[in-house]
């Protein structure tokens, strides 16, 4: 088990570090030069070369990339070409605002998919599994933004109950969380129901119901279990949505946030912030996935036995 | 062209507004709403929260040297004060320099300095820091965009403490418009030198309102400056701000702007969509603040530097192709004026004889690339010598403004005549690289300027900067806006941009589009709120009911 760990920490530090230095590669190769955006509409070239050899950009390619590894071990990300701030203190400035939105948002789809997918199983083919899938295709095709307008105009317009925008606090992030969860809450949804249908007519369940064993245990125990397996693994996948989506809603919500703040340094070249960002989204994906991989252990039995038959 | 996506953009890309006023413009293009507005007597206190359109800005730039993109310019403007104000009818007013003389030979402008007068750190505003804020910009490596507002400026002397005479090596006519913007806004020398690079977050004038803190993104808090008594001239009243703080919020998506005016989480919002201004018209809890931005109207740019561009005949014929105001009328509902020239209708020279001066014409503009040798093809799309007639468009702004929208009104209008419109969407970075090696065949936009000449900005061909959107070269024209740049008087300057910017539309070498309205909505509690002469918002006289 530990072992087990100690290889999934150390594939996820490669994966981390290639998509560092793919990042770093693929900005350099995107055509447009920070210096001339930081310098001004009248620069003269003198003036671009001057800001290019604070910045640092004019050096090889090589000697960039070595001297960000060498603050990275260090723990520093360099220094906004744009703003000139520490990049450790831009992101920290974001990342609560993020962690906070996608950590709700995926509680609220974790506790939607799974509670809705059991139910819709429940009652397959009744009126609330249609509702349930009516409404989640609907959901699930419209643009996350439209979405968001349309939660704000009945809930905030319309009936008052809630603002619309603000940082921090309870109130203000209900429409947001709400938004983002229930839109990656749809494709756990499906997974938790399809899972479950089809593993009522696993060859297992029939003996488990000749065994004696009362239905709602069947149901519950062993068929759900099976069905969050998949689940799990999806969940993994879907972080990546839930930080992709959080660019939208901190944009339509007006928030702070790790997103906007990639985009915008993006489109600014600013190197030392985007790869800043980049390294916390890819930490953040590997550690979920970590945790992913983690929890089959617990989920499924066949998986411990098989590690704990290779390290033997 | 206007490009929201970064915080030091360039001036071009920020497009709004600029100076004001001309001979009909200012009173004229200003207009405030009719909705029933309460008024009552002005007094202190209280809070504004006003949610601004600060596109997808993450991190504020407060530094006036600095900051072009003009979110930024609209808050800075409530903590930071200029020299002097520009008035409706292109006057220029008193503000921290009481009065002015300016040589004969237009060489040397002497400022007389307010003596009263202190930054908000508790430094004496006077003529050392005049020098030191014209001395910071002239200074290529502190590389400040506000350099292209000060032309050909030499040096300052510090006559006496609140005496100044600041030098050029050319007259440079547009000075005294450019000093009101807020891009030239004084600085704490003090404050420049404690803070270093930090400044834009420290930002330290001697505006009605001062710098408390910041969310980065989302707020900037600003509270009443309590010893303010240097309102500029034309200023509803003279004295410290009637509002005890000031909150402005960065609300980028323009439904979300709306929606906080309308359940009241913020008292004003600016920059309202179309189709929300003409129902806010008829509104008897919210009124309209409009007024025209002082700037080079968003405009098309055919590259005229490549094939088949480079052939006026050609530029025509794409002109001929479009309605411009059909498609300005159905993407902005009749809430913004179609442009005939490349000026806002309210800067010095406004040309209003270009007005009405061509229409579309299908018939002529097939004939005539029929007669080039641009023969329809099979999907309708023309072709010569085996080539399409293939337009692409580079954009890095995206739909700011219903921009997009309008491009693809124009696109279908094009396939009529047998162009076929690509739309190749960039990052700002690329999207400069790109307009400056030349590789595109139309770009669009809008730069904001106080002065007519924004226009040497974009079309001189002498010494191209990042604003040169215009590829050709024409030396008529390059010499028109320079001895504009240089006239010593309103008359003589009027006359040489009028043929400049007849020359501009004679030769189709930009197609204006559509004039930009400044818009604030504010709920009928919010009373005082104005947009000052260059199009931005006015804030010191506003106040609570």
């Amino acid at each position: 088990m530990l072992r087990r760990i100690l290889e999934r920490v150390l594939v996820s530090l490669g994966v981390i570090f290639g998509a560092v230095t793919l990042i770093f590669l693929v900005l350099n190769w995107l055509p447009g030069d920070a210096a001339t955006l930081v310098a001004g509409d009248d620069a003269s070239a003198e003036t671009i070369a001057h800001v290019r050899a604070k910045l640092g950009t004019n050096r090889s390619l090589g000697a960039q990339y070595r001297s960000y590894l060498a603050g990275l071990v260090h723990g520093d990300l360099g220094t906004s070409y744009v703003t000139r701030e520490p990049v450790v203190s831009r992101l920290a400035a974001q990342l609560p605002a993020t962690a906070a939105l996608t950590l709700a948002a995926c509680s609220v789809a974790i506790l939607l998919g799974v509670g809705l997918g059991v139910l819709s199983a429940l009652n397959h083919g009744r009126w609330f599994d249609q509702v349930v899938q009516a409404v989640s295709l609907f959901w699930v095709s419209m643009p996350s933004f439209w979405l968001g307008i349309l939660m704000i105009l009945i809930f905030s317009v319309r009936l008052g109950w809630l603002p619309v925008i603000g940082d921090g606090g309870l109130l203000p992030s209900v429409l947001p969380v709400l938004t983002l969860g229930m839109v990656v809450s749809v494709p756990l949804q499906r997974m938790v129901r399809d899972g479950m249908l089809e593993g009522l007519h696993e060859p297992y369940v029939t003996t488990l119901r000749a065994k004696g064993l009362g239905e709602r245990r069947i149901f519950y125990v062993h068929v759900l279990r099976n069905a969050l397996t998949p689940t799990v693994t999806l969940l993994g996948v879907l972080v990546g949505e839930l930080l992709s989506g959080a660019v939208i809603i901190e944009t339509l919500f007006a928030r702070q946030g790790i997103g906007r703040t990639t985009v915008e340094a993006i489109t600014q070249k600013d190197m030392p912030v985007v790869q800043g960002a980049i390294l916390i989204a890819s930490v953040s994906y590997v550690l979920v996935n970590l945790l992913v991989d983690l929890s089959y252990n617990w989920i499924d039995p066949r998986t411990r036995l098989a590690t704990s038959k290779g390290t033997r | 062209m206007r490009l929201d996506p970064r915080l030091g953009l360039p001036a071009l890309m920020l497009s709004l507004c600029l100076v004001a006023c001309g001979k009909h413009g200012g009173e004229a293009s200003a207009s405030q709403s009719a909705n029933p507005v309460v008024v009552g007597k002005p007094h202190s206190g209280g809070e504004l929260v006003f949610a601004f359109d600060g596109a997808s800005l993450t991190q504020f730039a407060l530094d006036p040297h600095k900051s072009a993109f003009a979110p930024h310019a609209r808050v800075i403007r409530s903590i930071f004060d200029s020299l002097v104000v520009l008035l409706p009818g292109h006057r220029i007013g008193p503000w921290l320099a009481k009065s002015w003389e300016i040589s004969p030979d237009g060489l040397s402008y002497t400022f007389h300095l307010r003596d009263d007068v202190k930054f908000h750190d508790g430094t004496r505003f006077d003529a050392v820091a005049v020098k030191f804020n014209l001395d910071r910009i002239k200074e290529p490596k502190n590389a400040l965009y506000a350099l292209s507002d000060i032309g050909g400026y030499q040096a300052s002397r510090v006559v006496d403490d609140f005496t100044l005479r600041v030098e050029f090596a050319q007259p440079y006519a547009p000075f005294l418009a450019n000093l009101s913007k807020s891009s030239l806004g004084i600085v704490s020398p003090a404050a420049v030198q404690k803070y270093g690079d930090q400044f834009p977050l420290h930002p330290v004038g001697t505006g009605p309102f001062r710098f408390t803190s910041m969310a980065p993104g989302t707020e900037i808090a600003l509270e009443r400056n309590p010893d303010y008594q240097w309102s500029p001239s034309g200023a509803a009243h003279n004295g410290p701000a009637w509002l005890d703080r000031l909150t402005f919020k960065n609300v980028p998506e323009e439904a979300t702007r709306v929606a906080v005016l309308e359940n009241g989480q913020a008292g004003a919002v600016d920059l309202i969509p179309p189709q929300n201004l003409v129902q806010l018209r008829t509104s008897t809890k919210f009124h309209l603040i409009e007024r025209e931005l002082l700037n080079h109207n968003y405009s098309l740019y055919l590259n005229s530097r490549r094939e088949p561009w480079s052939d006026e005949r050609v530029r025509k014929a794409f002109r001929l192709s479009l309605d411009v105001d059909a498609a300005v009328k159905t993407i902005y509902l009749g809430t913004a004026r179609r442009a005939w020239s490349p000026l806002s209708p309210s800067l010095l020279g406004y040309d209003a004889s270009l007005e009405g001066g061509w229409k579309q014409d299908r018939a002529a503009a097939k004939h005539a690339l029929d007669d080039l040798g641009w023969k329809p093809g099979p999907d309708g799309i023309r072709v010569k010598d085996g080539k399409r007639l293939t337009v692409s468009f580079l954009d890095a702004q995206g739909n700011r403004e219903k921009r997009l929208d309008l491009i693809t009104i124009f696109r279908r209008q094009l396939h009529d005549s047998g162009f076929d419109l690509k739309i190749d969407s960039e990052s700002l970075g690329a999207w400069i690289e790109k307009t400056q090696s030349g590789e595109f065949d139309l770009v669009a936009g809008s730069l904001f300027a106080p002065d007519p000449d924004v226009l040497q900005r974009i079309y001189a061909s002498g010494r191209p900067t990042l604003l040169s959107i215009f590829k050709g070269a024409d030396p008529e024209l390059n010499h028109l806006l320079e001895a504009g740049s240089q006239a010593l008087t309103d008359d003589e300057r009027v006359h040489l941009y009028q043929q400049a910017q007849r020359l501009i539309v004679d030769k189709t070498y930009s197609i204006p589009t559509y004039v930009l309205i400044y818009s604030v909505a504010a709920a009928n509690r919010v009373q005082g709120i104005s947009v000052d002469a260059h199009g931005f918002p006015v804030l010191s006289d506003a106040w609570l009911q």
